[in-house]
């Protein structure tokens, strides 16, 4: 009969695409790291330094980072700390995320939620990341931050988050500073870079050897040579990408 | 072994299977009402976030990782009675190896829920087995808790296959009706041949065997956890034995407890003395020692030299904001406990327990020592980490610790208590009913 | 007459035009010299300031323009003569009678872009008294790069520039990361570790399925429950 030849073929059309819609399911529909290839069109490898004797601690560039990924006053991706030396005076000391090239972070993460972009960014994909907060644990310098509670809701209700631009943040997850990779593949600073009034925040690239505070523009190599450019518990060695410039003078505790 | 004291054994063993008094039934809601209260509080918490604890962005770990490490820690009871004392081949284990086998398994249960309540996103746990990542010290968990609860629960089973054959024979028509088909295929036709003897033995004896390593791995990988990171306090190459003693200590006081109580509950009196309490006071003291030898080698080296990173963390232990917690556990959950079973003299038992009370309230808190501290030293330059838990923290805390005994209690309504088959290989198989023993020789005797 | 005045106007206009003030109307394909470009720009702000790029996120910032000077700084770049070293990059200073400028300050950039075009300080160096100034430079990649060389100006001399591109051949070695010690033996160890948990896991399974066979089979068995020798 025509009607059961047809049913028959419903049938086998419905347990075939039900399958196929099973196995479909259980492929990891995220692949990182070939979202991460079109970061940037230059083969970049993206380091910051930092000039300890221009900071005043005004906080602008964490006020520009939390403005920019919607984030709540107590997330401080890039985090001024006020320090004293030895000597009572203090100096400011900001510290984004090192995008360490060694970084513990990656290592202990279980699901590689946390991982390395080809610019040597070190993102976070919070579609896997299971909120166990090893990595917290690992991190040497406290960089990343948990959402215990619901974030803020976007202003943009059709925004889609990505590793790269993760407004809104996830609940149960974790996040930190990513150098604003957003930002850069198109060509703009990195927000605490551009809102930086000492212009002390300098975002450079390894290969190409160059570092600029949205004003001047240096060879990197030169610039961390000439002014002892350190970084900081570099002896972990975790290989941060942030270069620090200490005053002269000044007393820089590790 | 004469019959009558078998059969005493074995009606012992069987006697809360199928029986349950009024004080079984309040002990049951009593302790049923507080783990649902925890599982209330973990619905609570799965809705709201882990916002609802108190955990911060300094201290990210906190009594859930402390409780995850001391129920791990309470089920190396079972490793430690049942494998390494038979290995040793320690006579007087006999009565105790089923009490300790299943205080295992449910401390380790409970144990191995704890990284799951932990975990921001519990909905995306199935992942871990999706992208497991093998240099993560989480994943390396994960397959170390659960080989070792697969291999407890076979350890737990095997002896138990000629023991419900035993029941079955013994109670009869008392048997819980539910028990009885599962009871047919757990037994798997158990009658007591040699073949059967074998096998069995054999099977047991590489259980025994196995289970040690096992236990060591899962502490130790739960050690790693925190020293492979570079926290000062954490970073330490004696962690890994220091976490395996501590897990034993805690373990074995944990049996001495529901060893006696059950034996005062079961009138199990007969067949578990005083003898058994001492030598397992014995126990508690050389791994007690063993534990202050370890703390004091840890100490030592970081307070000789007081370094920046763990300098910090020894002196708020010693004298600072942890002094109070740290100092409790040093004298009132180590050395005090030590002392009280060291020395010799009346109640052995009523001092077992007094001194298991205080050793396991102080692995508990040393366990709160090693992480909180150790997540709130400051890292950078800032200020040392707060930490203030909340009443879903509690109950839930609680609410496992209830389950213990709650699920003990369940487990021995259906199987032996005390395991007969163990009693009969140390004490010899009894004589078989109504055959008068004609040879005046008493040994070699078949 | 008239074809006469009109040749001559043509001829002083072309006169003007390439050898004159008036090369700068012409693209700059046409004009004299176009390897050593003396560029005339607009008025500049005082001397002792490099038009620093602007500092805009997007927007292109090309240096400012230079008023009109008759300062001309000539920029030539020779291959290496060790390659290790890099290029010479060799600039000259002359004022607006010719006379080559010595004891003034000369600096060195790079055009890359990094955030928008930006000059990239390499060097400063100072003339000496044949208007010479001289740098190495080993560029941080291959390829073509474009220099500019730029004085402030200096009493009446106006500030001026010179640009030059040439393709390096050599150049500074790549950034490479610094590999883990033992990396490659790390990597192997949890693969060594699963193999001892699979057999782990087969031996307990022995134990249990191995134990179970046993005494299912042995149930079989005709003997009754003996006690062992």
């Amino acid at each position: 009969m025509a009607g059961e030849i047809s049913r028959r073929r419903l049938i086998g059309t419905l347990t075939g695409l039900g399958t196929g819609a099973l196995a479909a399911g259980l492929v990891p529909i995220s692949f990182p790291e070939a979202e991460a290839a079109e970061t940037s069109a230059k083969p970049r490898q993206w380091a910051m330094v930092i000039d300890l004797r221009k900071c005043d601690g005004c906080k602008k560039c964490t006020e520009a980072c939390q403005e920019t990924h919607q984030l709540p006053k107590s997330f401080e991706w890039i985090k001024v700390f006020e320090v004293k030396d030895r000597q009572g005076q203090s100096y400011f000391m900001p510290r984004p995320c090192f995008q360490c090239e060694n970084a513990p972070c990656l290592r202990v993460c279980p699901v590689a939620a946390t991982f390395r972009a080809t610019d040597g960014v070190v993102l976070v994909d919070q579609n896997k990341c299971i909120g166990c907060r090893m990595c917290m644990a690992a991190c040497p310098y406290g960089a990343r931050y948990f959402n215990y509670t619901e974030p803020p809701a976007s202003s943009h209700p059709f925004q889609h988050a990505t590793p790269e631009f993760p407004v809104p943040q996830q609940k149960g997850t974790v996040g930190k500073c990513m150098f604003c990779v957003h930002r850069t593949e198109d060509g703009q600073l990195p927000a605490c870079v551009e809102a930086c009034g000492m212009l002390a925040l300098w975002i450079g690239d390894l290969v190409e050897d160059v570092a600029t505070n949205g004003q001047e523009t240096v060879r990197l190599s030169q610039f961390l040579k000439e002014n002892d450019a350190f970084r900081y518990k570099e002896e972990l060695n975790t290989g941060p990408r942030v270069y620090y410039i200490a005053g002269h003078g000044q007393h820089i505790e590790t | 072994m004469d019959r009558r004291t078998h059969d005493n054994f074995v009606e012992r063993a069987v006697w809360p299977i199928g029986r349950g008094g009024i004080r079984y039934w309040i002990a049951v809601v009593v302790f049923a009402a507080l783990v649902l209260a925890g599982v209330y509080a973990w619905f609570y918490q799965v809705q709201r976030g882990l916002g609802v604890t108190g955990l911060n962005q300094k201290v990210s770990w906190g009594f859930y990782i402390v409780n995850c490490v001391f129920f791990i820690g309470i089920s190396y009871g079972g490793a430690m009675t049942s494998a390494i004392l038979r290995l040793t081949n320690a006579k007087w284990r006999a009565p105790l190896t089923r009490l300790a086998e299943a205080t295992a398994v449910v401390a380790l249960l409970v144990g191995a829920v704890y990284p799951l309540v932990d975990l921001g996103r519990p909905d995306r746990f199935l992942t871990i087995f999706q992208y497991a990542q093998v240099g993560s010290p989480v994943v390396w968990d994960i397959v170390a808790i659960s080989t070792y609860l697969v291999a407890s629960l076979v350890f737990l089973y095997l002896p138990l296959v000629p023991d419900l054959a035993v029941a079955r024979e013994t109670l009869g028509p008392r048997m819980p009706r539910i028990a009885k088909p599962i009871d047919r295929f757990v037994t798997l036709g158990w009658r007591g041949t040699p073949e059967q003897e074998r096998a069995l033995k054999r099977g047991v004896g590489i259980m025994a065997v196995l289970i040690i390593p096992l236990a060591v791995s899962v502490h130790s990988v739960l050690a790693w956890l925190f020293a492979v990171t570079v926290r000062g306090q954490w970073h330490s190459t004696i962690f890994a034995p220091l976490f395996v003693l501590g897990a034993m200590l805690s373990g074995v006081a944990a049996v001495i407890l529901v060893v006696a109580g059950f034996r005062k509950a079961y009138g199990l009196g007969e067949f578990i003395t005083a003898k058994h309490f001492r030598y397992l006071s014995y126990l508690l003291l050389a791994l007690g020692a063993a534990y202050v030898y370890f703390m004091v080698s840890e100490y030592l080296t970081e307070g000789y030299v007081m370094e920046a990173s763990s300098g910090p963390v020894l002196e708020a232990l010693f004298t600072g904001v942890y002094a109070p917690a740290f100092w409790s556990f040093s004298i009132g959950g180590l050395l005090l406990p030590l002392v009280l079973v060291a020395l010799p003299g009346r109640f052995p038992i009523g001092r077992a327990c007094v001194a298991s009370i205080l050793v396991i309230a102080g692995m508990w808190l040393k366990r709160f020592l090693i992480v909180v501290p150790g997540m709130a030293e400051p890292i950078m330059p800032w200020d040392w980490g707060q930490y203030q838990p909340t009443w879903v923290e509690v109950t839930i805390t609680i609410g496992s610790a209830a389950a213990i005994p709650l699920m003990l209690m369940i487990f021995f309504r259906f199987f032996p208590i005390m395991s007969v088959h163990e009693f009969e290989e140390v004490e010899g198989t009894p004589e078989p009913r109504g055959m008068v023993l004609l040879t005046t020789s008493g040994a070699g005797d078949d | 007459m008239t074809r006469a005045v009109i040749v001559l106007v043509a001829a002083v206009a072309a006169t003007l035009l390439y050898v004159g003030p008036g090369q700068n109307l012409l693209p700059s394909a046409l004009r004299l010299q176009a390897a050593n470009t003396a560029l005339q720009a607009p008025h500049a702000p005082p001397a002792g300031t490099e038009q620093p790029a602007q500092r805009a996120a997007g927007t292109t910032s090309a240096p400012a323009a230079l008023p009109p000077s008759n300062t001309s700084v000539n920029v030539a770049v020779q291959p290496a003569a060790r390659t290790q070293q890099g290029y010479a990059i060799a600039a000259t200073v002359r004022a607006s009678d010719g006379k080559p400028m010595g004891e003034v300050t000369v600096r060195f950039y790079e055009t890359v872009e990094l955030f928008g075009s930006r000059e990239m300080f390499i060097a400063s160096a100072l003339t000496d008294g044949r208007g010479d100034a001289s740098i190495i430079y080993l560029p941080a990649r291959t390829g073509e790069h474009e220099l500019v060389v730029r004085f402030a100006g200096k009493n009446q001399q106006r500030p001026a520039l010179g640009r030059t591109t040439f393709e390096a051949s050599v150049a500074a070695p790549p950034y490479r990361q610094e590999p883990m010690p033992l990396s490659a033996f790390a990597a192997g160890v949890p693969y060594a570790v699963g193999l001892i948990v699979l057999a782990v896991w087969g031996l307990i399974a022995f134990a249990l399925f191995g134990t179970a066979r046993g005494v299912i089979g042995g149930a079989r068995s005709t003997s009754r429950r003996e006690k062992p020798a």
